[in-house]
């Protein structure tokens, strides 16, 4: 189908559901997908008859049935029996009915009796082996030893080969829900514990959430049923925030069937970890992980840093990354109108070409150290080099302008920052002008930004990520949390194929700031535009 | 870094050439841009420009004939494979499927 015809499609439904919004204040249009279809156009009145929308529909779905108004409406509804399939993050299973309905009984009589339970926010909790400090998020003073049915169990896991009788778990916690009760996400502390979480389920089944910690928005529903062993590994249990949400009722992902809420114990087997974690997660973890997750403060790691996760990313996702580059921003599209006819124009870090492919008097030439990107730019005709931005390949004093957009935050010390922007003074020839853009720490200065409104389904709340000088954090949410960050990109929806990008965001001012630095510059204008800073300068 | 200002094509394998209609608003405009000598250098090292004198002619600006040839070297002629080489360094970059590459860094060349 052509694009013209799909954003002809587009505009005839949206103009349909505007309608339908304005006049049948009953209809809930909803922002997810359902499974009720809405047929438009669709009713007696328009002389569609019921046999011909079940000549439509039922060869997808035999079973779905037919909302027909016989009169007023011009549309019919057709809720179908299909449903989303069943996604359980990866690394975790469930193991129904790991134990009997009397060993559950026995546990429960053990906990109850037991007086050690400490009370939180939304639910109770007891430890055995060692005391889980919430505080301190780790495991090291040693209390009362596991119950011997606990033992049993923990046997049963072994023989079973769930776990190996290396893996055997030294710590238990209990937690104790009442109805309409949960647990806040949370990723067990990667340095606490090893690899593999267990968790049984006593007395009630519960649906739990699981989020990609590079994507919030992506939420998984589980079920957890009564007496099953929950078993949490690789991403499940290094990559993803579980919890339970505090509420009276769930929805059970498999059958679409809503239960109430009863009273829930859990048993989590753990085995605490001696030494730093070790996990393949490196981006998620909790510490630096040798300096490889550390902000970098020498060249030779920011080039390592920026080689990993900028330069080899744009290589892998340059394809898609064509695809979504196309609109143009005002700032830029006014700097560029500006310059004199015949104006021999620098793009350093040109992309897919967005900015070289432009029709206008302008001789334009432009660099990238992305050979795909190169490729592409060139495959529209442009004039291209691989280069460095660090190490432009250009004679100083040639260039009439000069563009470096949604590049120079990708450098990933201040050093290199200043070296980009010193090669792009040097490139200039006096009186030449520059366009310098820079992704923003605050996003929504100026009401919401386009990526601050694609992030509206992204949870702020970060329990695990909160400020830490020395690391570089996994983004998620919509505020930056702080200025050194890896940005994830999906290259596909269900977002099972991803890369994450590092960025050092600026804050206000910073920019201007470090073009002021460099001799021979006079800031002409900067503004904040849809999340970016944008500064135009004059070399003098 | 970045600085060595002449440079010769010294092999090439492969160039390309495409018609494309004369604009002598443009081509008069880029005079003042180029470095005129190394260019026509630059291009007979390679086969082309044979027709333009070694020297800018002092009547460039309404030399019709010379503007047509120059502006054919700058637009109609591109080097697909072939060789860049610095003569202050000797140091090589590759030009392949019409992308030089510029690339310093011994880590990041790559082999195409």
């Amino acid at each position: 189908m052509s694009s013209a015809n799909i954003s002809k499609q587009r505009r005839q439904l949206h103009k349909v559901l505007q309608q339908l919004k304005k006049h049948d204040k009953d209809v809930v249009v909803s922002e997810e997908p359902t499974n009720i279809l809405f047929v438009s156009n669709s009713s007696v009145l328009c002389g569609v008859t019921i046999e011909e929308l079940e000549e439509v529909f039922s060869p997808y779905d035999p079973k779905c049935s037919y909302i027909v108004f016989p009169t007023k409406k011009s549309y019919s509804l057709v809720p179908t029996q299909l449903c989303d399939e069943y996604v359980i993050p990866n690394g975790f299973k469930t193991i129904e009915n790991f134990i009997s309905q009397h060993e559950e009984e026995e546990l429960k009589g053990i906990v109850s009796s037991s007086r050690g339970a400490e009370r939180l926010n939304n639910r109770c909790v007891l430890h055995y082996g060692y005391v889980f400090n919430y505080n301190t998020n780790s495991s090291d003073e040693k209390c009362s030893e596991f119950p011997s049915l606990c033992n049993t169990l923990v046997d049963r896991m072994i023989t079973e080969k769930i776990i190996s009788p290396e893996q055997r778990p030294d710590q238990i916690t209990v937690n104790f829900y009442e109805p309409g009760q949960g647990i806040p996400a949370h990723v067990d502390t990667h340095s606490a514990f090893e690899d593999t979480i267990l968790s049984l389920s006593l007395l009630s089944n519960v649906v739990m959430e699981f989020r990609d910690c590079a994507n919030s928005a992506l939420k998984l529903d589980v079920l957890l049923p009564r007496y099953s062993l929950m078993v949490l590994k690789d991403d499940a249990r290094y990559r993803y925030r579980h919890g339970i949400s505090c509420r009276m009722y769930d929805v059970d992902p498999v059958s679409h069937r809503m239960f109430k809420r009863e009273q829930r114990i859990s048993f989590t087997f753990r085995k605490r970890r001696n030494q730093p974690c070790k996990c393949k997660f490196m981006e998620f973890c909790d510490w630096d992980r040798n300096g490889k997750m550390a902000i970098p403060n020498d060249d030779k790691n920011g080039r390592l840093l920026e080689k990993e996760y900028v330069k080899n990313v744009y290589e892998n996702i340059a394809d898609h990354f064509d695809e979504t580059r196309y609109s143009q921003w005002k700032a830029i599209d006014q700097f560029l109108t500006g310059l004199p006819d015949g104006s021999l124009l620098f793009d350093s870090g040109c992309g897919n070409g967005k900015y070289l492919i432009r029709k206008d008097s302008l001789l334009k030439i432009g660099c990238d150290i992305c050979e795909q990107l190169t490729k592409i730019a060139y495959n529209k005709g442009c004039s291209v080099i691989r280069a460095d931005a660090l190490a432009l390949a250009i004679k100083d004093s040639c260039m009439d302008a000069v563009l470096s957009i949604a590049v120079i935050h990708h450098f990933a010390t201040k050093e290199r920052r200043q070296q980009a922007l010193q090669e792009i003074v040097r490139i200039l020839k006096p009186g030449g002008m520059a366009c310098i853009t820079v992704w923003a720490m605050e996003q929504h200065l100026d009401g919401d930004s386009q990526y601050a409104k694609m992030r509206t389904n992204k949870e702020d709340e970060d329990l695990e990520n909160c400020h830490d000088e020395k690391r570089i954090l996994v983004h998620s949410g919509k505020e930056f949390k702080q200025q050194d960050v890896l940005v994830p990109w999906q290259k596909d929806p269900k977002g099972l194929k991803q890369f994450l990008r590092y960025y050092h965001v600026f804050v206000e001012k910073e920019l201007d700031e470090l073009i002021q630095e460099i001799p021979r510059t006079h800031i002409v204008s900067s503004v904040y535009e849809q999340g970016n800073w944008i500064c135009i300068f004059k070399k003098v | 870094m970045g600085n060595s200002n002449l440079k010769e094509f010294v092999d090439f394998n492969h160039k390309k050439k495409k018609s494309v209609e004369f604009n002598d608003v443009f081509v008069k405009r880029m005079v003042p841009k180029i470095d005129y000598p190394v260019l026509v250098q630059a291009a007979k090292s390679v086969g082309e420009g044979n027709d333009l004198p070694t020297e800018l002619p002092p009547d460039w600006e309404n030399n019709e004939e010379f503007l047509k040839n120059l502006h054919e070297l700058l637009m109609s002629v591109e080097i697909i494979d072939g060789e860049l080489e610095c003569p202050e360094s000797g140091r090589k970059f590759m030009i392949r499927e019409g992308i030089p590459n510029m690339l310093a860094n011994e880590d990041e060349v790559e082999e195409s």
